[in-house]
């Protein structure tokens, strides 16, 4: 992999720069286009209170239904792609992603029970949270269990599979036993990943999840580097690797699984991101995980545009992004085969 | 110092895996300035007894005390404030520079949130500037030579401000000059008060840079002494199954294979 082509300070310019102009042109594109102008105006009224001049429905589609949108795009795509970032680090690997360690699965599985019961939106993200943190866990269990005679990453990525399949399947329990007039309509659309139908109360609570995560993963940033040189190397530089691995994972799964309630499952977004950010300012996670953050929001927001427009109509966010991440794991596949001996 | 204090001092200790002892019954001391090598064919348990030692493995009996204290109550970061390990050298996963990877030994010596100043990012480059290898601080760790690998990880060791240096086979996968640069390095740290243990597979670099050897032979036998009274022919037959002889030269002793190896 080659190192940073920028600078700290000039990536994370760009990238707000990046994140800022994505910001604007998510307000305008749809299906009912809104001018630069009236967009500015109507958020310059909002936010002032001053007398809007333009047409009513056009302030409704932008406070009521694009501006959570973007909002929930923003959230999502920074939580998968600093958790991404902490995983791939803590694991040594730039091929891991809270996908492959089965956590999108398992807080699926959570968060599909919990819309089962019909809990609201505080509960699809506790449950979300319960699932994944015991899908990453028995992931990691297995890993290090099974991996310790060498070839760890491989066993790691492959009990990542066999864990995602097995809470895959209790979703499918989940919708076989589901109400098919009304909750499995909803827990089928919510696993393929949308943003469609998000509410500012929604992007709120998961918006809570997801700070508190990546607050934790940004203090926890120089262990982080240092995790990097591997178990024994941490130990004896004075970290205590099983505490700031187990609270890595916690931070990292929180943020995943908040995404994860208010999206469903947003595949490999996890895995490309960081890899993007990586490629722009190095490995240093001091410098990767707010920058990962930025480009995670810029990225999921286009891919969310591109699901609202390129079609008449929409397609789930979950199947794009899948369709765009699967050719950079290749990528990576071939560029890091080192990694798996 | 004194010999009253001894940086390292381990007493009836045993280590391997699980319920298998592997090496046996170890008692040695290290003071400031000894070099202490680990000496022994493959697979004898040196590697064990190495970990061990740096606590990355338990001890099945004994005790190791460091700078007087029990091994066993300090914590990570204390004991990272007396050793610092220098490991093999291996291409790290990502590509940190140079800098910011010798920095990761100021680590011990920070917060738990806290990352490197720079009062911190200036012992870094001391060390750096020590091994005479100041010109990589901006490079990639992925794209230098094994050599200069070796050299990070041993600034990385010094910016830990350690007392005690342990070196995991510090010349495998070198070439012959920058095995000679890297040992040289060593001896000059050694000479200036820092206590050194490290293993190593050549007779001759016990010969030339150990003030102590413990040479470990077949069925985990340990014997600690002074490199010219221990590093005989008699050891070389048994613990490697070749014939070789122990000359006095120019440049001191040296030992050479006599014929071809029967193991």
């Amino acid at each position: 992999m080659a190192s940073a082509v920028l600078s700290p300070r000039s990536g994370a310019g760009l990238l707000l720069a990046g994140l800022l102009g994505g910001v604007v042109l998510s307000l305008m594109v749809g299906r009912y286009p809104v001018p630069p102008m009236a967009a500015a105006g109507i958020l310059w009224a909002k936010l002032t209170g001053a007398a809007s001049v333009w047409p009513n429905e056009m302030a409704t589609v932008l406070m009521q239904i694009r501006l959570p949108r973007i909002l929930a795009a923003l959230e999502v795509g920074a939580a998968l792609s600093a958790s991404g970032a902490a995983y791939q680090g803590m694991f040594r690997n730039p091929l891991v992603s809270p996908d492959i360690l089965g956590v999108t699965a398992g807080a699926g599985f959570g968060a599909a029970l919990a819309i089962l019961w019909g809990v609201g939106a505080v509960g699809v993200q506790a449950a979300a949270f319960a699932g994944g943190l015991s899908a990453v866990g028995l992931t990691a269990a297995i890993g290090l269990w099974r991996g310790r005679e060498g070839g760890a990453v491989l066993v790691m990525i492959l009990a990542g599979v066999i864990v995602g399949t097995v809470f895959s399947s209790f979703t499918s329990l989940v919708k076989f036993v589901a109400d098919p007039n009304n909750v499995l309509p909803a827990i089928t659309f919510w696993l393929m990943g949308s943003l469609a139908s998000v509410k500012t109360a929604d992007a709120a609570v998961a918006g809570l999840g997801i700070v508190v995560g990546l607050g934790g993963l940004i203090l926890l940033r120089w262990r982080l580097n240092v995790l990097c040189c591997g178990d024994e190397e941490a130990e004896s530089l004075g970290v205590n690797v099983g505490r700031v691995r187990f609270l890595v994972i916690v931070c990292a799964t929180l943020a995943t699984a908040s995404a994860v309630a208010v999206s469903g499952v947003v595949g490999l977004v996890g895995l490309v991101a960081p890899y993007l950010t990586r490629l722009l300012v190095g490995p240093d996670h001091r410098i990767l995980l707010p920058c990962s953050v930025l480009l995670g929001g810029c990225y999921l927001l286009l891919v969310d545009d591109l699901a609202r427009n390129l079609l008449s109509a929409e397609i789930p966010l979950g199947v794009l992004t899948s369709l765009l991440g699967a050719p950079v794991f290749l990528l990576l596949l071939g560029q890091s085969r080192k990694a798996w001996a | 110092m004194t010999a009253a204090a001894p940086l390292l001092a381990a007493t009836g200790l045993a280590c391997g895996y699980g319920r298998r002892k592997v090496v046996t019954d170890v008692s040695f001391t290290l003071a400031a300035g000894e070099v202490l090598c680990l000496l022994g064919p493959n697979g004898i348990g040196k590697t064990t007894l190495f970990k061990t030692l740096l606590r990355l493995q338990p001890a099945l009996a004994g005790t190791i005390r460091l700078a007087g204290t029990d091994a066993a109550d300090l914590s990570r970061a204390q004991m990272a404030r007396l050793v610092g390990y220098v490991p093999q050298a291996h291409v790290p996963a990502f590509p940190f520079r140079v800098l910011d990877m010798v920095a990761m030994g100021r680590t011990a010596h920070l917060g738990p949130l806290q990352s490197p100043g720079p009062r911190d990012m200036e012992i870094a480059e001391q060390a750096l500037e020590i091994l005479s290898v100041a010109h990589l601080r901006l490079r990639p760790c992925t794209e230098i030579s094994g050599g200069e690998r070796q050299m990070v990880l041993l600034a990385r060791a010094l910016a830990q401000k350690p007392q005690i240096l342990m070196l995991d086979e510090p010349t495998s996968n070198l070439d012959f000059g920058n095995q000679i640069r890297v040992l040289d390095h060593v001896s000059r740290l050694a000479d200036q008060g820092m206590a050194v243990v490290m293993t190593t597979h050549d007779p001759n670099q016990v010969l030339r840079h150990a003030t102590k050897v413990a040479a470990i032979g077949r069925n985990g036998v340990f014997a600690i002494g002074r490199p010219d009274d221990l590093v005989t022919p008699d050891y070389l037959r048994g613990a490697y199954g070749v014939e070789a002889c122990v000359v006095e030269t120019q440049v001191g002793r040296l030992c050479l294979p006599l014929q071809r190896g029967r193991a």
